[in-house]
């Protein structure tokens, strides 16, 4: 009998601590929206996401794609542009064309539930295809960020919109500390003055104050000797150059540089500049344009880069 | 007399065998479009569902194709094949109406100033971001594009006119000159746009690339009545080949037919223009072309000019699609990929080109 006593309790312990554990998991697991779900993009679009987590995505820019792939969703994007080149899983995923230049029913026809557009070149491209998307359940969201909040705002958005929020949160959160160790190694330093050229062509090209490349540069604890110029791309001559007494000089490397042959060769031997300090000292650089101009992930990478490039001292 | 009216039989019927040659063709040639596309579709899948969404006949066809199918047939094909016809009907007309009236055959639709007007309009809506839209329908850049067309034809006309007389040589000089200011102005604008740029150079280049079925409802009307009213004063335009002069003495109030004719070639070449931007070579070839086929009559030039100006247009879009995958080509680039080479065996084979 006392055995019988026994046994019913010790089953009964069990049953419960698996109850137990159980709820514990429940109460753990946070609770995930269902069904449809609503944002507002970056040009104030508000979008319905019908299939809600998406399980087939098409990206129409690299800043979009990595960004998915970095809140591992790389295994449901179906689709993506043909400058999408990271990381190396996008070669083999199919291409729909790129910048304006998309191919419509390229995108319709691999069925996606959910499309990210960027902005501006892409806008004709967003409007073409938001109504036959719509027609067979999909949705279009375009990520146009001004500036580095505004591409963490980006990671956050695509997490919300397709399940991965924690995994957004944590992307977020660890970007920030990064670039928050950057400006703590270089806040009490003075403050280089840094021209950057990413194409010359009769004139020089380089960013104002209104582009991403000025913030970074800042961030990383230089200053852009056109930050005081509004707009986001600048068309200069050597005057503005010349008076700004740039003491680094940084090349986006990319297809526009490459395009033109733009090298720290070929900055050296132009007229005049031999009195500029940065020629002067040597303190000509590269960077992958990618880093800094693709508002995804990888713009942390990209202000380390300059960090370094801009206070070699200071990182050994 | 008899003899003449034999003829005029003769050649009437002549001409009604063109017209319907030219429209099989036209048929065949969106057909095709509509069946050819990066996706595969099925040319029975594609007749299916287009016959489905006919009303009344819809209820006869079983599906045997996907959503996804009909979507891209009924919602990017289509739309994009009767805009392309649109677009060649209005490039290839204005084009018979301005060498007509100008009496050379180097004139084309942009030729008064419509495509860097156009242009202007659409650099200044894409440079400053301009969002203005007419009911929905029209977008920023299209309305503003339209605008500066017209304004900018408005402007060189009233340039050249001299009292109560417009010399067409003195227009043509002006819509040279103004095209050229016009220019400078849109060069200021690309060197500041930066990255926008793309999209202006894409608009320049001319492309059918996302038209909804919202533009071709806005540009089917006006290039329809574009058309007929320029059908009306066809026998008149054949008056004018004889010259100014000799027109007038024939009765012809010709600054009246002038200023008719160029307002409503303006009209068609702008809501083209304003719908897929500056697409070359099918204003100045297809008119050749087409008069080498049935002369230089114009109640014959002018509606054979429109099927084969939107033959051409149909069938160069199609190419602009499957061209270059997974992007797209602009159509502009085909027009004139194909045109010019034509445009110059033309020009060797007969040893000089006549209006």
């Amino acid at each position: 009998m006392r055995q019988k006593i026994v046994a019913i309790a010790v089953i009964l312990i069990i049953i419960a601590g698996i109850a137990g554990v159980a709820i514990w998991q429940l109460s753990l697991t946070p609770e995930k929206p269902t069904g449809p779900i609503s944002v507002i993009d970056d040009v104030g679009r508000n979008v319905t996401i019908t299939s809600y987590p998406p399980e087939r995505i098409v990206s129409l820019a690299p800043s979009c794609t990595e960004i998915l792939f970095a809140l591992g969703l790389g295994d449901k994007v179906v689709g993506v542009d043909t400058y999408s080149d990271y990381p190396e899983e996008t070669e083999n995923i199919t291409k729909v064309g790129s910048f304006a230049a998309i191919s419509i029913e390229g995108v319709l026809g691999l069925e996606p539930d959910l499309v990210l557009a960027t902005g501006g070149v892409q806008l004709t491209v967003v409007e073409a295809l938001e109504e036959p998307l719509g027609e067979i359940g999909g949705a279009i969201v375009v990520l146009y960020p001004k500036n580095v909040t505004g591409v963490f705002e980006n990671i956050k958005m695509v997490g919300k919109i397709t399940g991965k929020i924690d995994e957004a949160n944590a992307l977020v959160a660890n970007m920030e500390s990064r670039i928050q160790e950057v400006i703590d190694k270089t806040e009490d330093a003075p403050r280089p003055r840094v021209y950057v050229e990413f194409y010359f062509n009769g004139g020089y090209r380089s960013y104002g104050s209104e582009s991403m490349v000025n913030e970074m540069i800042y961030k990383a604890g230089g200053i852009n000797i056109f930050a005081g110029f509004a707009g986001t791309h600048l068309s200069i001559s050597d005057e503005p150059i010349f008076t700004a007494k740039p003491e680094v000089i940084i090349i986006i490397k990319g297809a526009m540089s490459e395009s033109c042959g733009l090298t720290p060769d070929v900055i050296k031997s132009r007229e005049g500049w031999d009195q500029l300090s940065a020629v002067e000292n040597d303190r000509i650089y590269e960077i992958y344009g990618v880093l800094l101009t693709r508002p995804g992930p990888r713009i942390v990478d990209g202000i380390e880069a300059l960090a370094i490039l801009i206070h070699p001292e200071l990182f050994s | 007399m008899k003899h003449e009216e034999v003829n005029y039989f003769k050649r009437f019927k002549r001409w009604k065998m063109i017209i319907i040659f030219l429209i099989f063709a036209l048929a065949f040639a969106i057909s095709l479009s509509v069946a050819v596309g990066q996706m595969q579709i099925s040319l029975s899948n594609t007749w299916k569902i287009i016959i489905k969404n006919i009303p009344f006949l819809g209820d006869f066809i079983n599906n045997g194709f996907s959503n996804v199918e009909e979507v891209i047939i009924m919602s990017v094909r289509l739309p994009r094949a009767i805009a392309a016809v649109i677009v060649g009907v209005a490039l290839a007309v204005a084009g018979v109406v301005l060498q007509g009236l100008f009496r050379n055959p180097m004139a084309d639709p942009y030729l008064l100033g419509i495509s860097s007007g156009a242009a202007l309009g659409a650099a200044v809506a894409i440079g400053f971001g301009i969002r203005i839209s007419l009911a929905g329908i029209f977008d920023s850049i299209q309305l503003m594009a339209f605008a500066g067309a017209l304004i900018t034809v408005f402007a060189v006309y009233n340039i050249a006119k001299k009292g109560p007389k417009v010399p067409m040589l003195t227009v043509l000089l002006a819509g040279i000159a103004v095209t050229s200011f016009l220019s400078a102005m849109i060069s200021v604008i690309m060197i500041t746009l930066g990255e926008s740029l793309h999209s202006l150079i894409f608009w320049l280049f001319g492309t059918l690339n996302g038209i909804k079925w919202s533009d071709v409802m806005v540009s089917l009307p006006l290039v329809m009545i574009g058309l007929f009213v320029i059908m009306i004063f066809s026998r008149q335009l054949n008056i004018m080949l004889l010259g100014e002069d000799e027109a007038q003495q024939l009765g012809v109030d010709t600054e009246r037919l002038k200023k008719i004719m160029l307002i409503f070639a303006t009209l068609i070449t702008a809501t083209v223009v304003s719908i897929s931007g500056i697409i070359g070579f099918v204003g100045l070839v297809v008119p050749h072309i087409t008069r080498n086929l049935v002369g230089p009559d114009h109640r014959i030039l002018i509606p054979a000019s429109a099927l084969a100006g939107a033959i051409i247009v149909v069938l160069c879009d199609m190419m602009a699609r499957i061209a270059i995958q997974p992007a797209e080509a602009p159509v502009g680039v085909l027009t004139a990929f194909f045109g010019a080479p034509f445009f110059l065996y033309l020009l060797r084979r007969k040893k000089g080109i006549g209006v």
